[in-house]
């Protein structure tokens, strides 16, 4: 298990570099990130679910200018990691292991957030030694710098999946066997509850507005 | 407006530009945003036009200065400063620092304006959307056509402009504000909006011809409530605990089973 985890978080950590440091085609969004966490997990179809309904929910997270945007990444991955988990020893069915999943996820979205702002303050510094290696012509160490800059994210992302994922386990099994039976099948049922509001944010998205007020 | 006179940039070097501006939120920060990413991206054309020396260090310092628009826009920018700086190596007196300092400062606004309006307010969403709307309707594997889709569709556009705007931006220099100025989004963001209501309705549908007929009434129920919150602002996660903090509620009270 502690094998799968840290290959699970190594390689979503890279993944998520995806979200506003490199590349940003769109691989670390939760219809894709999902499915793939969850294939690793060993269940795709569970990931694809999970991705979905994520991706209905955040469907409008926009990263605009200075603001830190919602990390949809960093939850979809510790929602599908630990919801499959949950599943593979607690027979409660798939809705309810969903749901559990992102429950436990949401409320750590602030955390990833605490560190993406650390981060960026170190960013600061690396700039300032960047416009110091500017001055002595030193083209190969402020490249470095940029280099450090994404090693950082890599760290941030991995040891936060790692620590996310694997407590999660123990949460589940703490929590888990004591709720009541119709909080477990309420809460799988609530799945459709949840899908509507992903729908009501689609809604939001792309409602008529008064032509000119963006852009 | 296309330059006719030689150049020193050769075609492998914007490639390399165009390959590290992939890169160039990886350093983004609370004080000048993306202006290290930016000074990473053009590497190759400071290796091209400058030997080490004064000059070099006066053009890492130019190009380190605050920088901040859409990522994918930014590389209109980026050709054009390519553009201006190679112009002022070649042609002495043509272009001023200032020229090139105040040409970032007046494309990244509107470019950001567009790009945030075009691809993350729209497309990407509608990409989304139509990819889960596949998802929903295959069966088995056939439903990785739906992320496949996605990812597909949405950068079919993106990287067509992260590839041609460093290509147009070099190649038409300052003459590419031109062509910006005429290019309008928002009619393609109306249609956009169009389908993806049209989309959404399919999608309803669809998902709500599967439910029984109370789950029916708690779901389009819970879809006009949630919708109403959402307009008001209410925030996201409470929304999302609410939704089922209300479906443990419904259960228990026997509503939904």
């Amino acid at each position: 298990m502690i094998l799968t985890t840290i290959w699970i978080s190594l390689v979503a950590s890279i993944i998520s570099l995806d979200v506003t440091a490199c590349w940003q085609v769109m691989i670390s969004r939760p219809i894709i990130i999902g499915p793939l966490i969850g294939w690793m997990c060993g269940d795709f179809t569970h990931g694809m679910i999970m991705g979905s309904i994520l991706e209905l929910i955040w469907i409008n997270t926009l990263p605009l200018g200075a603001s830190i945007p919602l990390d949809a990444a960093a939850t979809t991955v510790v929602a599908t990691a630990s919801s499959v988990f949950l599943e593979q020893w607690w027979k409660g069915g798939e809705s309810t292991c969903i749901v559990l999943g992102i429950c436990y996820a949401l409320p750590l979205g602030t955390i990833i957030k605490k560190l993406d702002i650390f981060v960026r303050r170190f960013s600061n510094q690396l700039v300032y030694y960047a416009d110091k290696y500017a001055k002595q012509d030193n083209l190969f160490m402020i490249q470095a710098m940029v280099i450090m800059a994404i090693i950082l994210i890599i760290i941030k992302y991995f040891l936060f999946y790692f620590i996310s994922i694997y407590l999660g386990l123990y949460v589940f099994h703490m929590v888990v066997p004591r709720l009541p039976d119709y909080v477990l099948a309420g809460l799988g049922q609530a799945k459709i509850l949840l899908i509507a509001l992903g729908l009501a944010m689609v809604w939001d998205t792309f409602r008529f507005r008064k032509v000119g007020k963006e852009a | 407006m296309v330059n006719t006179e030689k150049r020193a940039i050769t075609k492998l070097d914007l490639i390399k530009i165009m390959h590290r501006s992939f890169y160039i939120q990886a350093v983004w920060n609370f004080e000048r945003l993306q202006n290290l990413g930016f000074l990473f991206t053009v590497v190759p054309m400071i290796k091209r036009l400058y030997k080490k020396g004064p000059a070099r260090i006066e053009a890492l310092h130019r190009n380190l200065e605050f920088f901040n628009t859409h990522p994918y826009m930014a590389s209109f920018v980026i050709g054009v400063t390519t553009s201006l700086e190679e112009k002022m190596v070649n042609q002495p007196g043509t272009v001023k620092p200032e020229d090139i300092r105040s040409i970032k400062a007046i494309m990244s606004g509107p470019l950001a304006a567009i790009g945030d309006a075009f691809f993350w307010a729209s497309l990407r969403p509608f990409s989304a959307l139509i990819g889960i709307l596949m998802i929903l309707t295959l069966e088995g594997h056939a439903r990785l056509i739906g992320p496949v889709f996605f990812l597909f569709f949405f950068n079919l556009f993106g990287l067509y402009i992260r590839f041609g705007g460093i290509a147009k931006g070099y190649n038409l220099g300052t003459g590419v504000v031109e062509i910006l100025k005429k290019f309008d989004t928002q009619d393609l963001i109306t249609v956009i909006n169009l389908l993806g209501l049209i989309g959404l309705g399919v999608l309803i549908i669809l998902y709500a011809s599967d439910l029984r007929i109370w789950q029916n009434i708690v779901f389009f129920g819970t879809l006009l409530m949630m919708y109403g919150l959402i307009r008001k602002k209410v925030n996201t996660n409470i929304l999302i605990y609410g939704a089922l903090a209300l479906g443990v509620v419904l259960y228990y009270l026997k509503v939904i089973l």
